[in-house]
C-alpha cells in the first residue's frame, strides 16, 4: 500500500475482512461445553410479584437452572452499576437512584423486565422451560407516557416517592434570563417533543461468560463501548474480584449507537456461568432487544426565545421533562443533562437558563443514542427560531444572521459554560445555502405545486461538545518481522478505528498500514481504556496513538544511538529513517527495529524489543459544528414527505479521513431522518404494552427513503488537541432532525402549521393539511 | 437412510436425513461453524442473513436468487446451489461488489454487511440488473442497515453492477449447471429425521398422493410464513410435504383467454406474468415483502394461508381468478372468493390443496384498480388492501368487483357497493357513493395495524383514489406511485 498518512481518504483495513463475513461477533462465538440462557421478561408494564414456582420450568427437559431474583439477592451480588458524573454541578445527593438488581424482585416495571434467567442446554429447551415458569402478577397502574408520568397523581413507579421525579438539573443564570425576558420586545414559545427511539443497531445485546474453575478468572466476551468500564463493573459492580481477574472481549461489534454497555443480562450470563461452573451464552433477539434495550431521546421540552424588536436574541429559557424509563441506563443521567449547552447553539445569547427534570415511568429505560442529548439541543433552538421568525415575519435566514456568533468573536464564552474555539458558522450556512441553491428555491417551490407537490427548505446549524475532557491509552509494540501492533483503549463499532490509527503510525513513523495491526476491545492488551463514545476518538483516540508513536520514537532514538555509538540528542528522526545529524549514517526503523531484538541490541536498562506506551490527557473539548440544509418535497395526497435536496456542511476540525468523515455523517443523517419522519417507539397507554415490537413495527429507513447527501468541508482549525480535529461521530445526526423537521414545517407553511413532533409520517403530515 | 444433495462451495454436499425444523442459517452458522451469514431479526425483516440460491429453471438456465435464510428449510436446498457470505470472495480474490463496497466505504459496523453483498451478488447474476439508484434501492428494500445512511451501498452497487456477470460464478457456470444436473432428482425426495419427516414429490401426482395419504402433514411452499411457526412459535413440524419441487405447480403459462399460475411458483416468476396484463398491480406487488420475500413466497401459499391481510387475494378476487384444487386424482375449479370461508378457514378438504391459480386475461372495456395501505412503503404488512375492477361499456358500470383485504375475517368483495355502480356512470359522484355503501359492507376490526375507523375510511377514499386514477381528464400519474428521486 505505501507510506499513507493523516488526512487522506485511505479505504478503510477491515472492510475486505467484513465483506467477506469474517467478521467476529460475540454471537458467532461457540465454546466448548456452553450453554444458553434466556431471560423471562415481564409481559406486564407494573405489576407486584405474587409468587414464582419453578418446579415444571426446573424439571424441563435440557435445563440446568431457573434463577429468579431472590437467589440474586441471596447471591449477594451487586447492582447494575449507574455511571453519577452526569454534568457539571449535577447534584447527585438529590437525585433518587433506585436500586436495580439483575432481575426483579418483588415488582416488575416495565413491560420487558427481567424475572427469571433460564439456562439449558439448548436455547430451545431454555425457551420451552420458560413457558412452564409459573409467575403470579398483581398488576398495578401503569404509566409509560413521558408527559404523563410528569403529571400530578400519576402513577408511581418507585414507592416512598411523592411522585415519578428522580432530580431536577439546572444550568444558567436565572436571574439574568429573568431580567431579559422581561425586557424583551417579543417572546416566542414552543412545545417540543421528541419521542423516543429504539437504537435498533443490527447486532443485539450478547454475552458469552466463561469462569476458570482453576483459577477463577472470566473471560468475558461482550460487545460494550467501554472494555475497561464494564471490566470494573464485573469485578466491583456485581461480583467482588480483582479486576485482573477480569477479561473483557468486545470482537467485532455490530453497531452501537450509545446501546452497548452495562445491562442485567450481563450480570445474569456471569452469575449463572459461575454457578454453573459452564460458559453461558446470551443472546438477546430482536424482540426483546426492542422490549428491553435502553432507548433514545423521550423528552418534551417549553422552550422560550425572547427578542429585541430588531430580532436579536436576548435570552433563551428552557424547561424540559426527560422520560427516564423504569430504571436509570448505566450512563445514568448523562444523557439527558451533559449537552444541554449545546441549547445556546452557534448564536449570541447573552444569558440562558435550562432545567432539565427527570421522570421514571413504566418504560424501558432511556440512554445515549447517536448524540446523546446533542440533537435534542439543537432541534430546540433551531425549531425555536424558526417559529420566532414566523412570528416576526424576519426571514428565518436573516434572524440566524443577525444572531450567529461572528468568527472574529473566538473564543467565545456562551452563556451555558463552554467556550467555543472556534468555528465560522456564517460560512457553514452561507455553504449550505450555496450548495442547495437556495436562490433559486422559490423556483422550484413553484414548479413542485403544479405538480401538486409542496416543496419545503429547511436549515438548521448544530454546534456540540465533543473529545476532552479525559484520557485515553495506546501501546504499540513491534514483533520481529517489524509489524507494529497497537492495542488501543477505544472500541470499534463501524467507525472505521483501524483505518485512522494506521494513518497516524504510518505518516507519523514511516511504516506501510500493511505492517500495522490494530487491536481493540480487550482488556488484556493494555493497561486501561475509556472506550468509545461522545465523539472523542478523533481527538482522544488519536491523541493516545499519537502519544504512543512518540514514546516509541523515543525509545527507538535511545536504540538507534545505542547502534550508532552516539549521543540521543545527535540523532533525528524522519520519514522512517534515523539519522546523526549532519552526518550520512542512518538506520531505518526496521533496522531499530531487528536490533532491538538481539543481544546488546538496546542500551542498558532497556527491554528488548521497540514499543511505547501512550497516554493522553485531554482537557480541552472541541466543538464541532455545521449548517444542514434540506429540501423536502410533500405528496399533497398522501402526505408523504421525501427528501430531494441534501447538503450538509460541517466543520470537524482538521478531517483526518474524509472517507471516513463522510461515512460517519451520512450515516449519522440517515438516523436523524429515521427520527424526523419515521421512528417512534410507541407504547399503548392504556397497558403499558410495546406496540412497536418488532421491525416490521418499528419503522427504520430502507434504501429508498433517501437522496443523495451532499457532504461539505468547511474546516476552522482546532488547537484543543494535537491532531486539530473535532468529532464527527455525532455531528451529522444532531444537525439533521431541526433540517429535516424546518423543512417540512416550511413546506406545510400555507396551511399556518408552525410546528408538530415528529417523526412526521404521511398520516400526520396529511391530518395537518385538511 | 435418504441424502439431501445441494452444491456449496464448489462441491456436492449430502446430508443424510436433515432435521427438518432446522433452518439454513442455523446450519450454516450451528453446523459449519460458517458465522459469516448474520441473524438480526430471525424473521425476514431485516436481510442480515440473506444467502443466494442457484438454481437451474425450465430451460436448464442457472438463476441466482437472494433468500432470508432464516426462515429456510434445510432440505429445501435439496438439488440446489447454496451461496453464503464465505463463498462469494476470497482474501485474495474480493467479488466485484464487494471491491465496489470498499472503494465506496459501505460498510461500517459490518454486520448488515454480508447480507447486502448476497443481495448485490444476486443482482449481479440478475437477468436485468438494476441501473440506477431507484431500481437497486428496490432491490436492497429487504435489507436494512442502521450505519451507513445506505447511499455509499448504493453506490457500490450501481458502480458493481456496470460489469455484472463477468466474476468467477460466470466462468464457471457450465460447471456448476452440470453439477446441479448431476444432482436433480427423478422422483421424490423423503427423508426421516426422529419422527419428523420431509416430502419433497416432484410430480402433482406424486404430490396428491402423498398429502391425501396424510392429510395432517403441512404443506410447505416458500415457507415465509412456516418458517416462523418454526422459529418464533417453536412449533415442531412433524410431517412437511414441500410443493417447491413440483413441476406442474411451478409452471407459469399465458395463453390467449387466461394466465395460468402454478400455486407453488414464487411471485418473482408469477408476477411479472401478471403485471405484464395488469401494470396496475406493479406497485403492489413490489412492495410485498421484498426482493428475498418474494422469491421464495408463493401465491398458492399467500392464498392458503388464508389471512385476512394477504395482499394477493383481494387482487385475484377482483380480476375474477379462479382456482384449481386437486385432491387425490379429483381436480375442482372455484372462484377464488368463494375459496375463504371465516378467520383463516378455507373451503379445502383433507388432502386437498391448491394446484393453480387461473388468471383470466385483461379485458380492455375493464378499470383496474390495486392498492396497498401501509405504514411504510417497503416491507409491511397491510391495513387495508383493494383491488379494484370495473367493467364500463357506453359510459356506464356494467360490472363491478371491488375486493377488500384487512376489512373483514376474510378477503372480500363489497358487493353493496358493487351494485350501487351498476348501471351508473363511473365518475367521483359514482365513487362517493360505492364508499358510502361500503359502510354497509364491511364492519371492521380494530388492531394494532389500524383501527376501524381508519380501516373504514382509507376503504373509502380508495375507492375515490381509484376514480381519480381512472378519470380519463386526470393527467397525472396514478396516485399510488411515488416519486423517488
Amino acid at each position: 500500500m505505501g507510506i499513507v498518512s493523516v488526512g487522506q481518504s485511505v479505504p478503510r483495513h477491515e472492510d475486505p475482512r467484513l465483506l467477506r463475513g469474517e467478521g467476529r461477533y460475540t454471537a458467532d462465538i461457540a465454546l466448548d461445553r456452553q450453554v444458553y440462557g434466556y431471560t423471562v421478561r415481564s409481559p406486564h408494564a407494573h405489576a407486584r410479584i405474587t409468587g414464582i414456582d419453578r418446579t415444571a420450568a426446573a424439571a424441563a427437559p435440557g435445563v440446568l437452572t431457573v434463577l429468579i431474583g431472590a437467589d440474586y439477592a441471596a447471591d449477594g451480588l451487586g447492582e447494575i452499576p449507574v455511571m453519577l458524573s452526569p454534568a457539571p454541578g449535577f447534584d447527585k445527593d438529590a437525585a433518587i437512584i433506585p436500586p436495580r438488581l439483575a432481575l426483579a424482585t418483588d415488582k416488575v416495571r416495565m413491560v420487558g423486565d427481567g424475572v427469571a434467567f433460564i439456562v439449558a442446554e439448548t436455547l430451545n429447551q431454555a425457551k420451552n422451560a420458560a413457558d412452564l415458569l409459573e409467575i403470579e402478577y398483581q398488576l398495578l397502574d401503569a404509566v409509560t407516557d413521558t408527559g404523563a408520568s410528569a403529571q400530578p397523581g400519576a402513577s408511581l413507579v418507585w414507592e416512598g416517592q411523592t411522585d415519578n421525579r428522580a432530580f431536577t438539573y439546572s444550568l444558567g443564570d436565572p436571574q439574568a434570563t429573568q431580567a431579559a425576558f422581561a425586557s424583551a420586545d417579543k417572546i416566542v414559545s414552543a412545545r417540543i417533543e421528541m419521542q423516543r427511539l429504539a437504537v435498533a443497531s443490527l447486532e443485539g445485546r450478547t454475552a458469552i461468560a466463561n469462569f476458570d474453575q482453576a483459577t477463577g478468572k472470566v473471560t468475558f466476551y461482550v460487545p460494550v463501548q467501554g472494555a475497561f468500564a464494564t471490566r470494573v463493573g464485573v469485578a466491583k459492580g456485581i461480583f467482588d474480584m480483582d479486576p485482573e481477574d477480569v477479561r473483557i472481549i468486545t470482537g467485532d461489534i455490530g453497531g452501537s449507537f450509545g446501546l452497548k454497555s452495562f445491562t442485567p443480562e450481563m450480570a445474569l450470563t456471569l452469575w449463572a456461568a459461575k454457578r454453573l461452573g459452564r460458559p453461558v451464552k446470551w443472546v438477546n433477539e430482536r424482540q426483546d432487544s426492542l422490549l428491553s434495550d435502553h432507548q433514545g431521546r423521550g423528552k418534551i421540552s417549553q422552550a422560550e426565545l425572547a427578542l429585541d424588536a430588531n430580532g436579536k436574541f436576548l435570552g433563551l429559557r428552557v424547561t424540559t421533562t426527560a422520560s427516564l424509563g423504569a430504571y436509570f441506563s448505566q450512563m445514568g443521567m448523562m444523557h439527558t443533562t451533559l449537552s444541554t449547552s449545546g441549547l445556546v447553539g452557534v448564536y449570541d445569547i447573552a444569558t440562558a437558563y435550562v432545567t432539565i427534570n427527570g421522570y421514571f415511568s413504566n418504560a424501558a429505560p432511556t440512554g445515549p443514542y447517536r448524540g446523546a442529548g446533542r440533537p435534542d439541543a439543537s432541534y430546540v433552538i433551531e425549531r425555536l427560531i424558526d417559529i420566532a421568525a414566523a412570528e416576526t415575519g424576519i426571514d428565518r435566514l436573516e434572524l440566524r444572521r443577525r444572531n450567529l456568533i461572528p468568527a472574529s468573536a473566538m473564543p467565545y464564552k456562551t452563556a451555558l459554560g463552554p467556550t467555543y474555539d472556534s468555528g465560522d458558522f456564517a460560512k457553514n450556512m452561507e455553504t449550505a445555502l450555496t450548495g442547495i441553491d437556495a436562490a433559486e428555491f422559490e423556483s422550484r417551490r413553484a414548479a413542485a405545486a403544479e405538480k401538486g407537490k409542496l416543496l419545503g427548505l429547511g436549515i438548521a446549524n448544530n454546534i456540540e461538545n465533543a473529545g476532552a475532557p479525559g484520557m485515553e491509552f495506546a501501546d504499540i509494540s513491534f514483533d520481529q518481522n517489524g509489524v507494529a501492533t497497537l492495542a488501543a483503549g477505544t472500541t470499534d463499532h463501524g467507525q472505521g478505528h483501524a483505518t485512522l490509527y494506521s494513518q497516524i503510525m504510518s505518516e507519523r513513523l514511516g511504516i506501510d498500514p500493511e505492517e500495522i495491526v490494530v487491536r481493540e476491545g480487550d482488556t488484556d492488551l493494555l493497561a486501561d481504556g475509556r472506550g468509545t463514545g461522545g465523539s472523542r476518538v478523533s481527538a482522544m483516540g488519536s491523541g493516545a496513538v499519537m502519544a504512543a508513536v512518540d514514546v516509541t520514537i523515543v525509545n527507538a532514538t535511545k536504540i538507534a544511538a545505542h547502534q550508532l555509538e552516539t549521543a540521543e540528542a545527535d540523532i533525528s528522526f524522519d520519514a522512517g529513517l534515523f539519522q546523526v545529524r549532519g552526518t550520512d549514517r542512518t538506520l531505518s526503523l526496521r533496522e531499530v527495529v531487528t536490533a532491538s531484538f538481539l543481544p546488546d541490541g538496546v542500551p542498558q536498562g532497556m527491554e528488548p524489543g521497540l514499543s511505547g506506551e501512550g497516554i493522553y490527557k485531554g482537557s480541552a473539548a472541541n466543538f464541532p459544528n455545521g449548517c444542514h440544509a434540506v429540501e423536502v418535497e410533500i405528496d399533497r395526497e398522501t402526505g408523504r414527505a421525501a427528501l430531494t435536496r441534501y447538503v450538509a456542511s460541517h466543520d470537524v476540525g482538521r478531517v483526518l479521513n474524509p472517507l471516513l468523515v463522510n461515512g460517519q455523517v451520512t450515516g449519522g443523517i440517515a438516523q436523524s431522518v429515521g427520527q424526523a419522519l419515521l421512528e417512534a417507539v410507541v407504547y399503548d397507554p392504556s397497558d403499558g404494552q410495546l406496540l412497536s415490537g418488532s421491525f416490521l413495527d418499528y419503522c427504520m429507513p430502507r434504501a429508498s427513503d433517501f437522496c443523495h447527501i451532499d457532504v461539505i468541508d468547511n474546516p476552522t482549525p482546532t488547537s484543543a488537541n494535537p491532531l486539530g480535529a473535532k468529532g464527527v461521530g455525532e455531528v451529522g445526526a444532531a444537525c439533521a432532525v431541526p433540517a429535516v423537521v424546518n423543512a417540512v414545517m416550511d413546506a406545510l407553511s400555507p396551511f399556518g402549521v408552525t410546528h408538530l413532533d415528529t417523526p412526521l409520517t404521511s398520516a400526520k403530515l396529511w391530518r395537518a393539511m385538511q | 437412510m435418504t441424502k439431501i444433495r445441494f452444491l456449496h462451495r464448489g462441491e456436492i454436499r449430502e446430508i443424510h436425513d436433515p432435521d427438518p425444523n432446522l433452518t439454513v442459517l442455523r446450519w450454516l452458522r450451528e453446523n459449519e461453524g460458517l458465522t459469516g451469514t448474520k441473524e438480526g431479526c430471525a424473521e425476514g425483516d431485516c436481510g442480515a442473513c440473506t444467502v443466494v440460491l442457484g438454481s437451474l429453471d425450465a430451460e436448464d438456465q442457472l438463476i441466482y436468487r437472494a433468500v432470508n435464510s432464516c426462515i429456510l428449510l434445510l432440505p429445501v436446498l435439496d438439488g440446489k446451489q447454496l451461496i453464503a457470505i464465505e463463498d462469494i470472495g476470497t482474501p485474495d480474490d474480493l467479488h466485484p461488489v464487494q471491491d465496489a463496497m470498499v472503494a465506496s466505504h459501505g460498510s461500517q459496523c459490518g454486520f448488515c454487511t454480508p447480507g447486502f453483498v448476497a443481495s448485490l451478488f444476486a443482482e449481479y447474476h440478475a437477468e436485468a440488473p438494476a441501473t440506477d439508484q431507484r431500481a437497486l434501492a428496490q432491490s436492497l428494500a429487504g435489507n436494512l442497515c442502521r450505519c451507513t445512511g445506505y447511499r455509499p451501498i448504493l453506490d457500490a452497487g450501481l458502480a458493481a453492477l456496470k460489469t455484472a456477470g463477468k466474476d468467477k460464478f460466470q466462468a464457471r457456470r457450465a460447471d456448476t449447471i452440470s453439477q446441479l444436473k448431476a444432482i436433480e432428482r427423478a422422483g421424490t425426495l423423503t427423508t426421516n429425521y426422529g419422527g419428523r419427516s420431509y416430502s419433497a414429490p416432484q410430480t402433482i401426482e406424486d404430490l396428491a398422493a402423498l398429502f391425501e395419504a396424510s392429510p395432517d402433514a403441512k404443506l410447505l411452499a416458500g415457507g415465509t410464513d412456516i418458517g416462523l411457526e418454526i422459529t418464533k412459535g417453536r412449533r415442531s413440524l412433524d410431517t412437511i410435504i414441500y410443493t417447491g419441487m413440483v413441476r406442474d405447480l411451478t409452471e407459469v403459462t399465458t395463453n390467449e383467454t387466461a394466465i395460468t399460475i402454478g400455486a407453488a411458483a414464487p411471485y418473482t416468476d408469477a408476477v411479472p406474468a401478471l403485471t405484464k396484463d395488469f401494470p396496475e398491480a406493479s406497485e403492489l406487488f413490489s412492495r410485498l415483502g421484498a426482493v428475498q420475500v418474494r422469491n421464495l413466497g408463493t401465491l398458492g401459499g399467500n392464498i392458503a394461508n388464508a389471512s385476512p391481510i394477504g395482499d394477493t387475494p383481494p387482487v385475484l378476487i377482483a380480476l375474477s381468478a379462479d382456482l384449481v384444487l386437486r385432491q387425490g386424482k379429483n381436480e375442482r375449479q372455484i372462484a377464488i372468493e368463494t375459496f375463504f370461508t371465516d378467520y383463516r378457514q378455507t373451503v379445502l378438504r383433507p388432502g386437498e390443496f391448491i394446484a393453480r391459480i387461473i388468471v383470466p386475461r385483461r379485458n380492455q372495456a375493464n378499470l383496474y384498480g390495486f392498492y396497498k395501505l401501509t405504514k411504510r412503503f417497503d416491507q409491511d404488512i397491510s391495513a387495508v388492501c383493494g383491488g379494484f375492477c370495473l367493467t364500463v361499456r357506453d359510459d356506464v358500470v356494467t360490472e363491478a368487483r371491488l375486493a377488500f383485504g384487512g376489512m373483514a375475517a376474510t378477503p372480500k368483495r363489497g358487493h353493496t357497493a358493487e351494485k350501487m355502480l351498476i348501471g351508473q356512470p363511473w365518475n367521483g359522484a359514482s365513487a362517493d357513493l360505492a364508499a358510502t355503501a361500503l359502510g354497509d359492507d364491511f364492519t371492521p376490526l380494530s388492531d394494532f395495524r389500524a383501527s376501524a375507523d381508519y380501516r373504514r375510511l382509507s376503504a373509502q377514499n380508495l375507492l375515490r383514489r381509484f376514480w381519480l386514477d381512472t378519470d380519463p381528464a386526470r393527467d397525472a400519474q396514478p396516485t399510488g406511485v411515488l416519486d423517488y428521486v
